[in-house]
């Protein structure tokens, strides 16, 4: 029977989904992992009874409970690793550099040496990124939403000041656009309302707030502390627009699990990580939220930015 | 093999033949139209997806023309009206990602991004391009847009030479979507390849990132050769992904020049063949036990009433007549079982009557067999008195033979003894009767003679008796010419004849006979001799008559006959006809007992005729040896000249003393130079006087010492290193002349001998002179 069991183990694949949460009781990671599996049940070619997908959540803030829940996940020798956030992805990076990892980047996973490239990762991790270089685009978005704005306020978190292709895109835009960037640096709400009071911001005709911490750790409160300084704010969710109104210009990745499952059954299969590239968004979408209007009419876009809007929010 | 066994047989090689056909048939079939299943649904899977590309990308050509065909020309219309167009599109087309639109001047007009900022560069030139593109839409290669995402260009330009060139770069992520909801079976594939056979498209993105070029794929090769008339192809080839076998449906784009390939891996492929084929191998399993078991029944079914007609037919052959055949048969069996039941009645009836005749012939019988057993009885007690008989007979017969070799003995021993003193007397009366002269003593002599004679004719009948019931006669067969015989006959016997005034004439025959000579000799000096004895007047005729393969030797008389009386008595032993008080003159009555015996033993039958006062005719039939004739010598017997052996140097060896000095005067009186010995060893010193060696040995055969002659004549003949002829006499019958004669220049004499017999066999031995002046006798003698 040991035998047998011992047979059965060895035909089974086992791959972890690790989701990683501030505190425990999120029910996020749940509930990813549910569409996970879901994704990977309709996939073609998968034989249910041979594949098990077992949830891992990593609790707790800091490195060290990470590495510690990875070390247990790296060390039972899964099959495929799923790294459903950054701070996996690192850990799990650190660990392994064989047991194949698939994993979502907001940034642009080349620049984060998560791979070597886009068609070709060239190492034991692929996967999907949101990441497309549409900060220009998004800023021209803003301008045509409305043409009055020549001081653009950048509020960022330090991280993508470090990012090389940043402050390129930055001075493409000046030049393409004509206008004026201010950049404003904020990890935490905190840092958000001195900025927002700063007397430097007084000068910003709108402002572009792409995802960053401030936006992660408390989106309701720091979109309502945008919607305070009514003025037009441009973001790159849509889930952001919808919630405080504003603009958003969003690269979008249509069914990252399904995604994430079509790799993990090509791994399954014996691909090599290192040759499935990283899928990139493949749909842009402009979403414009009207709540705001109605208050104060010098937030209301121009009508050619309207009239492209795949979504609109709200009613003027 | 049984019946049943035979139907069996033919049965379910029938149905398996039948089932196993089918099978095949049915496997075939399955098999091809599982193909083509696969392939029609391949095809129309593929047909649906590349109407749906077509239609996909025609869709954005069509937006695209519709933008394009605004008279933007006119004036009336803005680049600000083209570019919310072009932005239209976009929103319409998540698929496009860059719209650019080129004057008639070559110059970009307006240019619109999802990533990058509208911005239009003036130093572009597209006239180039507005050349070589072809209208009213025109599709680039394939390109990956930094390096994964696949992307085509299309063009769009209306046919007024004024109107602008509108150029999207489209996305083939959705063509990707497109593909990868293709539904071709469980581990299908579908994949599309551009005009150049560059790879756009597939269900595993990761193919397409790969930016393959599948020119050299069999499927794509064969796509490229069909022609649009001819329609999608189905074929097996490689896939280029696994390399694995697939079957694969190729469908072309027409508008787009693109080709959709539909896969499916053999092993998918041929899952319902297999599986069809295991249904059908079950399905043959059961069909063939069912066949087996209904050809069983049916095999029974059918023989069943044969079965019972035989086994009723066996048990009638037992004997038991009640037995019936039931069977249900409506048919010919049926028929055959009730006609089979009719006849075992009838025989049944007709047993019983049968047996009813049967108990009472048994009776009869029974009353008979009491008869035949009481019959049985007697013939038993009769038996047993005959057995007693013969017990009896079987006594007197021994008896009887005891007594005749008793006699036998008696006779051999007297003929032997006697013989000495008589052969003896004999040569002596002869030498005594030539020398003397006186004539009255010669008279008294000449009656010792005859007397002597009479006694020694008597005394060789006895020994010849005596031989003949000892077996001491074997005959030896040869084949030669009657007339020697004849000669030697007339020879012997014409004397006697004319002693008593008969005639003998002896007529000459040319047969040649086989027989043995000396027997013969016998048989018809015996005849000759009765005819003599028994003729008082007339003659004695002996002639031969041909009767066939045999030739009859006849020996005729004028004698007074024998009555038939007496036709079988007279070959008894001591049984004269003529008087019944025995004439000894005549002899002991035993010549033709012993012509009967010789006749016997020569298997040669006796001819007898005679009548009382015709004269009698006896003879022996000898058979003939075929085409063997021989001249007949007309010869006259010459007498007896005594003289030609005068002059011969003669040993005699005898230990008896009186026969030994009665020979040596009988050779000495015929002019022979005598020497003589009572043993070997005297006889050799007797030689040993003489530098000659004797010309003839004349010994007995039995010797002091038990020495015989034989030895002497060999020891001699050894010493002398010649063959000396000899001449052995004996009175012993057991004394065999074919032992004798293997020594050869032998004769053997039986006692007792008188004179003319011993000078005959002298003069057979030495037919030709004496040649005195060489002292030796001619050459050529001849060998006995």
């Amino acid at each position: 029977m040991e035998g047998a069991q011992d047979q059965d183990a060895e035909r089974i694949q086992r791959v972890v989904y690790v989701s990683y949460v501030d505190t425990a009781q999120d029910g996020r990671g749940q509930a990813d992992f549910v569409k996970f599996k879901a994704a990977v049940e309709r996939q073609q070619g998968i034989d249910p009874t041979a594949l098990s997908i077992d949830f891992v959540e990593a609790v707790g803030m800091g490195t060290a409970p990470i590495m510690a829940t990875m070390r247990a996940v790296v060390s039972s020798r899964p099959s495929v690793i799923v790294a459903s956030s950054h701070v996996v992805l690192e850990a799990a990076k650190a660990l392994t550099q064989s047991i194949p990892i698939l994993f979502m980047s907001h940034s642009d996973p080349i620049e984060l040496g998560h791979v070597q490239s886009i068609a070709a990762p060239g190492v034991n991790r692929t996967g999907f990124t949101f990441y497309a270089p549409i900060t220009a685009k998004s800023l021209e978005l803003l301008c045509k939403a409305y043409p009055s704005t020549k001081v653009v306020g950048f509020v960022v978190d330090p991280s993508i000041l470090e990012q090389s292709g940043f402050a390129e895109e930055i001075r493409r835009a000046k030049e393409q656009l004509n206008i004026r960037i201010e950049l404003f640096v904020a990890i935490d709400q905190a840092e958000l309302a001195r900025v927002l009071r700063s007397p430097k911001a007084q000068d910003i005709d709108a402002w572009y707030l792409p995802l960053s911490d401030v936006l992660w750790t408390d989106t309701e409160a720091a979109v309502k502390m945008m919607a305070e300084t009514r003025k037009p704010v441009m973001y790159d969710r849509t889930v952001l627009a919808r919630k405080t109104g504003g603009l958003s210009y969003e690269a979008r990745v249509p069914d990252p699990f399904g995604i994430w499952a079509k790799q993990l059954v090509l791994i399954l299969h014996g691909a090599n990580p290192a040759t499935i590239p990283v899928e990139r968004p493949s749909s842009f979408e402009l979403a414009i939220n009207l709540d705001g209007v109605s208050r104060d009419r010098r937030l209301q876009p121009s009508k050619s930015i309207l009239k492209r809007a795949d979504v609109i929010f709200g009613t003027p | 093999m049984r019946l049943s066994t035979r139907y069996f047989s033919a049965f379910a090689l029938l149905a398996t033949c039948g089932f196993v056909g089918f099978a095949v048939v049915n496997a075939i079939a399955n098999y091809r139209e599982n193909i083509e299943q696969i392939t029609q649904v391949q095809q129309a899977e593929g047909r649906v997806i590349a109407t749906r590309i077509s239609a996909y990308l025609d869709t954005i050509a069509l937006q695209l023309h519709e933008v394009d065909s605004l008279p933007w020309a006119s004036g009336l219309l803005s680049l600000e009206d083209e570019r919310e167009e072009l932005h239209r599109l976009l929103k319409l087309n998540p698929a496009i990602f860059e719209i650019q639109s080129i004057g008639a001047d070559g110059r970009q007009r307006n240019h619109v991004s999802r990533i990058e900022p509208d911005q239009v560069d003036p130093s572009l030139d597209y006239r180039e391009r507005l050349r070589k593109v072809s209208l009213p839409t025109a599709y680039s290669a394939a390109y990956f847009r930094e390096g994964s995402t696949p992307f085509v260009s299309l063009a769009v330009r209306e046919s007024d030479p004024k109107s602008h060139l509108l150029i999207a770069e489209v996305s083939l992520r959705y063509v990707a979507d497109l593909v990868a909801s293709a539904n071709v079976g469980s581990s299908g594939r579908a994949f599309v390849v551009d005009g150049s056979d560059n790879l756009v498209a597939h269900q595993n993105l990761s193919m397409v990132h790969k930016k393959l070029n599948l020119a050299g794929l069999t499927q794509v090769q064969l796509a490229h050769a069909a022609t649009a008339q001819s329609g999608p192809i189905s074929v097996f080839a490689r896939s280029p992904e696994s390399d694995q076998e697939v079957l694969t449906s190729a469908i072309s784009i027409p508008s787009l020049q693109w080709t959709l390939f539909v896969e499916q891996p053999v092993a998918e492929v041929m899952g319902p063949v297999r599986a069809s084929l295991y249904r059908t191998v079950g399905l043959l399993v059961v069909l063939l036990a069912a066949g087996l078991m209904v050809s069983r029944w049916l095999a029974g079914r059918l023989t069943r009433p044969i079965v019972a007609l035989r086994q009723g037919a066996s048990k009638i052959g037992l004997g038991d007549l009640s037995v019936r055949v039931h069977t249900d048969a409506g048919d010919e069996l049926g028929a055959l079982a009730q006609e089979f039941n009719r006849m075992a009645q009838r025989l049944e009836q007709s047993y019983s009557n049968l047996e009813e005749k049967v108990k009472a012939r048994t009776q009869e019988l029974g009353a008979a067999s009491t008869q035949l057993h009481l019959q049985a009885a007697e013939l038993a007690s009769l038996n047993l008195q005959l057995g007693d008989q013969l017990k009896e007979l079987e006594k007197k017969k021994e008896e009887a033979e005891r007594a005749n070799a008793a006699k036998t003995r008696f006779l051999a021993a007297a003929s032997h003894d006697l013989r000495q003193p008589m052969q003896a007397i004999s040569l002596l009366v002869e030498i005594l009767r030539e020398q003397i002269s006186r004539r009255d003593v010669g008279s008294l002599v000449d009656k010792v003679q005859l007397s002597v004679q009479a006694l020694e004719s008597l005394f060789v009948s006895l020994l010849d008796i005596s031989r003949l019931d000892a077996g001491a006669v074997k005959p030896k067969r040869d084949e030669f010419p009657i007339a020697n015989l004849l000669r030697l006959i007339e020879a012997n016997f014409l004397p006697q004849a004319l002693a008593k005034n008969l005639q003998l004439k002896v007529i000459r025959s040319r047969a040649v006979v086989s027989s043995d000579p000396a027997l013969l000799e016998r048989i018809l000096g015996n005849l000759v001799s009765n005819a003599i004895r028994y003729t008082d007047r007339g003659r004695i005729l002996v002639g031969c008559r041909r009767r066939g393969d045999h030739l009859d030797v006849l020996v005729s008389d004028t004698g007074s006959g024998i009555s038939s009386n007496f036709h079988e008595a007279i070959f008894e032993e001591f049984f004269q006809v003529v008087s019944p008080a025995r004439d000894r003159s005549k002899g002991l009555g035993l010549g033709l007992s012993i012509v009967k015996r010789t006749a016997e033993i020569l298997g040669h039958p006796l001819i007898m005729r005679s009548e009382p006062g015709r004269g009698s005719t006896f003879g022996v039939r000898l058979p003939l040896v075929p085409r063997h004739e021989t001249p007949i010598a007309h010869e006259q017997l010459a007498t007896p000249d005594r003289t030609r052996l005068a002059g011969t140097f003669v040993l005699v060896v005898d230990d008896d003393n009186a026969n030994c000095f009665a020979i040596e005067a009988l050779c000495a009186q015929w002019g022979c130079h005598v020497v003589s010995g009572s043993s070997l060893e005297t006889a050799i010193e007797s030689l040993e006087a003489h530098l000659r060696s004797p010309d003839l040995i004349i010994t007995d055969y039995r010797l002091g010492g038990q020495r015989t002659g034989l030895e002497v004549v060999e020891a001699i003949r050894k010493k002398r290193e010649e063959s000396i002829p000899a001449i052995i006499m004996t009175g012993d019958v057991s004394v065999l002349e074919s032992d004798i004669r293997q020594q050869g220049r032998l004769v053997l004499l039986y006692k007792p001998i008188n004179a003319d017999k011993l000078w005959e066999a002298a003069n057979v031995l030495l037919p030709l002179p004496f040649d005195a002046s060489q002292g030796r006798f001619a050459k050529g003698s001849p060998v006995v």
